[in-house]
């Protein structure tokens, strides 16, 4: 059957019908995006943006069937960005990829409208299983979310609604986009130093953000800033590939 | 381990028949009950089974929804819905009020005692093209308080 599947937005159900996906691997990290890109160009256009401007370039020009979002994405706001990516390209399935995934953030992340939701470093096979799947118009998800789902319906069902970040999440819409890149270092195991040189400020700057993320987020320290980055947004490695000893996140207090 | 409870649920005989008899022989599962009317699932659910295998027409018979009669005689029990030829939606509605999972009659054969498990196991058992419909239901239920269109 002809029809077409470039230029333009394609509708769902042409998409369906067995053209080729484009597909948009966006992450910050070189690794990533090289991992995905090798296992997946074998069978299917791949494009890759290594940030959000980027994204957005990528998602008007090529109008991808499939996009990996990794949500360590700078700027992204975790999985509360999802909707304004998928406003840009309302036809595209959106798959997450974490660090460290759990049931409640896949669920959230479904909410939000994604079609997906995984570990960044799944196996190449399943890289393609990924694409294949939501292609079709599934949800690619582990199974053990799913229970977590029909309880959503069920509770949704009953009238409690969730907000997509999360409603008894930390209000990480108060970070501005500078504390959200901070917030991601420490999460990554960073430093105020390593941070400093990562985004190229002073210490004594990283310190003043820290001391506005800690209270904006009502959180005591980093170890606590890090595990509620682990949770909700992603963490980032600091670009200084310095050896991170685990007492730095345990060392408590921004002075 | 203690085998896992089962309460068979169904209307219809030959259905009951089946189920107990695909899961008799297995050393982990145990059948404890049997029901045939809305009544006798609330009096089966008492015996607090694993596990409840309930014919989703019979779910609907009477004026009162029966998963939630049964979720408040035994909260810890997993409903498996037994299907025949049911509309997306009817199941859809049935797995908003709490059921894990759903089985077609016809493949009863090939996958009740997995299904059993693997619901007792804590997991569910819902074909993968339905768990997108689920998901659409859950960003339509969600949507509207933020005014964000549901995916096409």
């Amino acid at each position: 059957m002809e029809h077409a599947c470039r230029g333009g937005a394609p509708s769902r159900q042409e998409a369906d019908r067995g053209c080729t996906p484009q597909v948009l691997i966006a992450s910050p990290t070189p690794a990533v995006r090289r991992r995905w890109s090798r296992a997946l160009r074998g069978q299917f256009p791949v494009h890759e943006a290594d940030r959000l401007a980027v994204v957005e370039r990528r998602l008007d020009e090529l109008h991808p069937d499939v996009v990996f979002l990794d949500l360590a994405l700078p700027g992204l706001g975790g999985v509360g960005g999802v909707p304004a990516v998928q406003r840009l390209s309302p036809m595209a399935r959106i798959v997450l990829l974490t660090g460290s995934p759990g049931e409640k953030q896949a669920v959230l992340a479904l909410l939000a409208g994604a079609r997906g939701y995984c570990d960044r470093s799944i196996g190449p096979v399943l890289m393609r299983k990924a694409v294949e799947v939501v292609q079709r118009g599934e949800i690619w998800i582990e199974r053990r979310v799913v229970p977590h789902l029909l309880q959503q319906v069920r509770a949704l069902g009953q009238g409690r609604r969730l907000e997509p970040t999360g409603s008894d999440g930390p209000p990480l819409h108060l970070l501005g986009s500078r504390e959200l890149e901070i917030a991601r270092l420490v999460g990554g195991g960073a430093n105020n130093k390593e941070i400093a040189g990562s985004l190229d400020i002073s210490e004594a700057t990283v310190k003043a953000h820290l001391t506005s993320i800690f209270r904006k987020l009502n959180v005591s320290d980093r170890l606590r800033l890090a595990l509620c980055v682990a949770e909700h947004i992603g963490a980032t490695r600091p670009m200084i590939a310095a050896a991170t000893p685990i007492s730095s996140l345990t060392r408590a207090r921004v002075q | 381990m203690p085998p896992i409870t089962v309460v068979v649920a169904d209307h219809e005989k030959a259905s009951r028949s089946t189920c107990v008899s695909l899961l008799q022989p297995l050393k982990d599962v145990a059948v404890v009950g049997k029901a045939a009317s809305a009544p006798e699932v609330v009096l089966a659910a008492r015996l607090k089974p694993s596990i409840l295998l309930l014919d989703l027409a019979l779910s609907r018979a009477d004026r009162a929804p029966l998963l939630p009669a049964i979720r408040r005689e035994s909260p810890r029990t997993k409903v498996i819905l037994l299907t025949r030829r049911a509309s997306e939606q009817r199941i859809l509605d049935a797995l908003a009020q709490g059921a894990p999972g759903y089985l077609e009659k016809t493949a009863l054969r090939a996958f009740l005692p997995k299904a059993v498990r693997v619901v007792a196991a804590g997991e569910a058992w819902v074909p993968r093209r339905m768990i997108a419909k689920i998901v659409d239901r859950l960003v339509s239920l969600n949507a509207p308080a933020k005014g964000v269109p549901a995916p096409g």
